[in-house]
């Protein structure tokens, strides 16, 4: 192992843990652990949620696509950039007014039975132990690749700080690291584009011409068709990852830790012009890979163009670039399996065992207990799932949590927010629905058996979890209370100091 | 790389060295004391710039060709980079400073770089004023310390150099060249400069915090102890509370063992050697007496001085704080250590403090006893005042006697008169001359005894030469009063009195005897210790007088209540003759 990149290393990792520590001492309560007793301003958990939601997938993995495919791999990009959008207009404000630690609250709010809750919990749950697994074996997979180290090394000691961060640091410590992720990879991104631009004396237009002479696609590259063939998959795909980050806990809690509406829309804002930023500067990075890396070297590194990325930096940078780029993946990489294990920590200590199991009969400490336990009985367990996972396709799971997410939750929430005549029974549908139609889809999709040529089960699964929302609520009984009830809790003026501390 | 590093370490030594000393002259503190204006900007800037300057002459050269160091320059040339130490100084002031310092700092060194030259010139110039405003932004994002923790300024002071890395592969000439510099130079400076950030902010933070933070920590400390304190002496006497005080300050304060006397002996002893020290003991060492007479703090450096008995001791040191109220000595707390080395002028202070805070404690809490028991005997004045009852019987009994005895009347009138004015004037005081208050009783007992004519008999004995001595007001008459509701009344056989004032020495001791019924036995405990309930009348009257005796005279006033062989009881307590001028602090002091 080079002594450069162990260095850079170190330096991520003992930054990360002192901040865990700092925030250790101030997780105290529950309110402290789960939200960070509210604390973080707009622009902060704006970084925060960047955070959480640039995976090392979107870093290494975009600007791979975008020098291997063009106009196609931005195109990737642009999905998860409009996916905040919907979330800032639809559900941000919902969100932060109803819940309290967890999704499941939200629901709750409108449909306050025990079944509900444990549904929405264990979706949840779901969507976050699906989306974790891939991402860490991705990470484990991109660790061996940048280090040499054997995988399973790489996943455990990725599995154990992540795990660490969440039972010392909680919300907080989780917060910070992606705070400071986002921070490195906006800053390490930067000076990247513009090593790579003086590199050809600051002249895009030449770059972007090098480029197309560079590219296997020629004056194509710049067009769409590269990558999807097909206009249904891109459609569907585009929807998916639009609507799906609407349903991922890991990002809707990120909502629950400030201190009032305006900030939680102020940080949606200032989070998707992080993100709108990010994919700018790969869409850089991507072209300036296809110009100034040969074609045969970056195919013969990766084929998925994972590592286009470092390559670059290589070339324009040498070794301590290098060096600075894969310390900036592995705290990208750090940071979004902390809050996705935060995730489903806060839904099965919070949901299932504090609401369900305890009946709330149960006082702080012994939660805090509980939360910290479960989270590292999480991180155990996905530590020791994704290492057996070495040889599977985790692509597969990645499309299966985005489509999930999207034909439960976000049904589920908009539904739950928007439609008055919406009840209980239509819940349980919508859920259903979109669960079954969704993961039906994946497994005999082109990712599964392939019965059915069609990656991305949106399109249908979306739809049909609507449909089956609308269906059950017209059979089940009309319960017009529930919505006024919601509408009071909503908008009767939440208490903007919390009354725990 | 190694060899580099090692280099650089050398170097950036010099440039700390010159750190430590400048942060030793009084004046550079102050610098950081002052409010941000632009003046105080420009003055920090320059500072920092010209130590900027110096930072970077103590740099080395590095040939771009060949990659080889040369130690000493004049000039640069065109093929030579420059590596100074400039950046560490201007994050330092970015860091110490705010942005601004930072930016101008940079500004500072970065022309200076660009007039020296040099193939990165560009690239130097450019990072300085980054630098600044980047550590100093990021120094106030991530802490609001005057001085930033050293674990924070090295992550910070990570990134410029990192920064600086990316100019100069952006703007050396020669790319590939740019290249082999940077993966030489990158790890080697980004280490030193974060490693010497953090020393940097270490020195100073050193420099700077530590006589404020102990300071801060020993007040802190104080005060928390002073808080917990509180409940523990507020409710009754140091005596009672001394092992809970001792626990507590065992527990508090860092020391081996902790003892807590009264004038004579031992109340309590905490912590090691209290398989020896025990309880009771009168006190042995000189050095307390000393304390205990002087008022002064005594410290005992050596076992001689502690002397105790025990040659194992564990206790070898040991600091005598005493303890007033309302400034008469009470006490001592005694802290003891096993090293003489263990006291330092932190300890001899926080004993100070901790004593003086006790003190005020137990002397606020007694005067706002005091203040209360004031306000019982005003109401209860006031009550004699309009007590109806006394007045009714006492007019039907003018009445009576301005049919049979005019002049017995008039004397009777008299009396009242007296008696009224004598409530009217005690209120207002906190003592008065016992001639006074013999004027007050024995217009009283007039009254009574010309109303229970045949029944009552008072006696009084009373040695000369006592008239002028100080006794709080209302005392003896209500004493009187008591016998009269409680002791005689509802007899059958006829009731006696005895007010016996007699004098000892120093002391004037004074007794109230009844023939009565004698006080009944749960009752003898409880007399003057806690109100009783009042089965008629104030049943508070007995324990506000103790109180105000306690808390005036000194606890060597208080009431004695006894039972007298054959019938009745006896209420009895004794004044000092001399000590007129402490009462009237103790007087002062209750008014307070």
């Amino acid at each position: 192992m080079n002594v450069t990149y162990f260095i850079f290393f170190i330096v991520i990792v003992i930054g990360t843990l002192v901040i865990t520590h700092w925030a250790a001492e101030r997780s105290k309560t529950a309110h402290q652990f789960y939200v960070a007793a509210g604390s973080l301003s707009g622009m902060q958990n704006g970084m925060a949620i960047a955070g959480d939601f640039i995976s090392a997938a979107s870093f290494l993995g975009i600007t791979g696509l975008v020098a291997f495919y063009g106009y196609d791999g931005f195109l990737y990009a642009t999905g998860f950039l409009m996916s905040y959008v919907i979330l800032s207009l639809l559900i941000v404000e919902p969100i932060h007014r109803l819940g309290t630690y967890s999704v499941a609250d939200v629901i709750a709010a409108r449909f306050p039975s025990n079944k509900m809750r444990a549904v929405v919990a264990i979706s949840g749950i779901c969507i976050s132990v699906l989306y974790m697994i891939p991402q860490l074996v991705a990470s484990g997979l991109l660790i061996r690749l940048l280090l040499g180290v054997d995988f399973k090394i790489a996943v455990c000691v990725i599995g154990i700080l992540m795990t660490v961060y969440v039972v010392f640091g909680g919300m907080l410590a989780t917060s910070w690291v992606q705070i400071i992720k986002t921070v490195l990879l906006m800053g390490g991104t930067l000076l990247v584009v513009f090593i790579v631009l003086s590199w050809v004396e600051w002249d895009f237009v030449g770059l972007m011409n090098e480029a197309i002479q560079q590219s296997p696609y020629g004056t194509s590259y710049f067009q769409p068709g590269n990558l999807f063939k097909h206009p249904i998959e891109k459609v569907s795909l585009i929807l998916t990852l639009i609507l799906g980050t609407s349903g991922l806990p890991h990002i809707l809690l990120r909502f629950l830790t400030v201190k009032n509406t305006k900030q939680a829309r102020l940080s949606a804002m200032s989070a998707s012009w992080i993100i709108g930023l990010f994919y700018l500067m790969t869409l850089i990075l991507g072209i300036g890979t296809i110009a100034l890396v040969e074609s045969e070297v970056l195919l013969q590194a990766d084929a998925s163009g994972n590592l286009a990325a470092l390559l670059l930096a290589e070339v324009v940078g040498g070794d301590f670039l290098i060096a600075f780029v894969m310390a900036v993946a592995f705290a990208t990489i750090i940071a979004v399996v902390t809050g996705l294990v935060f995730a489903a920590t806060s839904s099965f200590a919070h949901d299932i065992y504090f609401y369900l199991w305890k009946q709330k009969r149960v006082d702080e400490k012994k939660q805090l207990q509980i939360a910290r336990m479960v989270a590292g009985m999480i991180g155990i367990l996905s530590i020791l799932i994704s290492m057996k996972m070495e040889t599977s396709n985790v692509a597969f799971l990645v499309s299966l949590t985005f489509a999930i997410a999207a034909s439960t939750l976000f049904p589920l929430l908009v539904l739950t927010f928007y439609w008055e005549r919406y009840n209980a029974v239509g819940a349980y549908t919508t859920i259903i629905t979109g669960f079954i139609v969704s993961l039906t889809l994946v497994v005999i999709g082109s990712e599964g058996y392939g019965l059915v040529q069609l990656a991305n089960p949106g399109i249908l699964s979306i739809p049909a979890s609507f449909a089956g929302g609308v269906i059950g609520t017209i059979t089940g009984k009309k319960d017009e209370h529930s919505y006024q009830h919601l509408l009071r809790k909503m908008y009767s003026e939440k208490q903007e100091a919390a009354p725990y501390d | 790389m190694i060899d580099l590093t090692i280099v650089l370490f050398e170097r950036i030594s010099l440039l700390l060295l010159a750190a430590f000393m400048l942060a030793q002259i009084p004046g550079f503190r102050s610098l950081l004391d002052r409010d941000i204006t632009l003046d105080t900007v420009i003055y920090l800037a320059l500072v920092f710039g010209s130590i900027g300057i110096l930072g970077i002459h103590i740099g080395v050269l590095i040939h771009i060709d060949t990659i080889e160091l040369e130690s000493r320059f004049t000039e640069v040339s065109s093929n030579e980079v420059l590596i100074g130490f400039s950046m560490v100084v201007v994050m330092i002031a970015g860091l110490l400073g705010g942005p601004y310092v930072g930016f101008g700092t940079g500004i500072i060194t970065g022309i200076y770089l660009a007039f020296i030259g040099g193939d990165a010139w560009i690239a130097n110039s450019f990072i300085h004023p980054l630098a600044g405003l980047m550590t100093g932004w990021t120094g106030r994002f991530f802490s609001d310390e005057r001085v930033i923790a050293p674990g924070k300024a090295l992550f910070i002071g990570m990134f410029p150099p990192i920064l600086h890395m990316g100019l100069l592969l952006m703007f050396i000439p020669d790319q590939e060249k740019g290249i082999e510099l940077v993966n030489t130079i990158g790890i080697p400076l980004v280490i030193t400069n974060a490693v010497a950030l953090a020393i940097f902010t270490m020195v100073i933070r050193a420099a700077l915090n530590e006589t404020e933070r102990e300071a801060a920590i020993e007040t802190n400390r104080a005060l928390s102890i002073a808080e917990k304190a509180l409940p523990i002496l507020q409710d009754a006497s140091l005596i009672s509370n001394a092992d809970k005080l001792a626990k507590l300050l065992y527990e508090e304060l860092d020391v081996a063992a902790i003892a807590i006397t009264d004038k004579q002996k031992v109340l309590t002893h905490v912590g090691l050697g209290d398989d020896h020290h025990r309880l009771g003991e009168p006190l042995k060492m000189k050095l307390s007496h000393k304390a205990l007479a002087t008022g002064d703090i005594q410290l005992a450096y050596d076992r001689e001085e502690i002397r105790c008995r025990v040659h194992t001791c564990p206790l070898k040191t040991a600091i005598m704080i005493p303890i007033y109220r309302s400034g008469e000595i009470i006490g001592l707390i005694n802290l003891y250590f096993r090293h003489s080395q263990q006291i330092r002028a932190v300890e001899v202070e926080l004993a100070k403090g901790l004593g003086t805070i006790i003190s005020n404690q137990i002397s606020g809490f007694e005067a706002e006893r005091m203040k209360e028991l004031l306000k019982e005997a005003e109401i209860r004045n006031l009550q004699a005042q309009i007590n109806p009852h006394f007045l009714f019987n006492t007019f039907n009994l003018l009445h009576s006697l301005l049919r049979v005895n005019q002049e017995k009347a008039r004397h009777i009138l008299i009396q009242l008169s007296h008696y009224m004015r004598a409530n009217l004037t005690i209120a207002s005081k906190s003592l008065i001359p016992l001639k006074d208050e013999l004027l007050h009783v024995n217009a009283y007992v007039e009254i009574v005894t010309a109303r229970f004519m045949d029944q009552l008999v008072i006696h009084k004995e009373i040695d000369l030469g006592v008239e002028d001595v100080l006794i709080p007001p209302a005392t003896l008459q209500p004493l009187i009063e008591n016998c009269v509701q409680h002791g005689v009344k509802d007899q059958q056989r006829k009731g006696r009195i005895d007010l016996i004032i007699s004098r000892e020495g120093e002391w004037v001791f004074l007794e109230v005897r009844d023939n009565g019924k004698g006080f009944s036995d749960d009752l003898l405990t409880l007399l003057g210790a806690e109100p009783v309930e009042p089965s008629n009348g104030n049943g508070t009257a007995l324990y506000n007088i103790n109180e105000r005796l306690k808390g005036v005279c000194g606890v060597a006033s208080q009431l004695h209540f006894s039972n007298l062989p054959v019938n009745g009881s006896s209420v009895s307590f004794k004044i000092l003759v001399s000590t007129k001028e402490r009462n009237e602090d103790a007087g002062d002091d209750c008014r307070g």
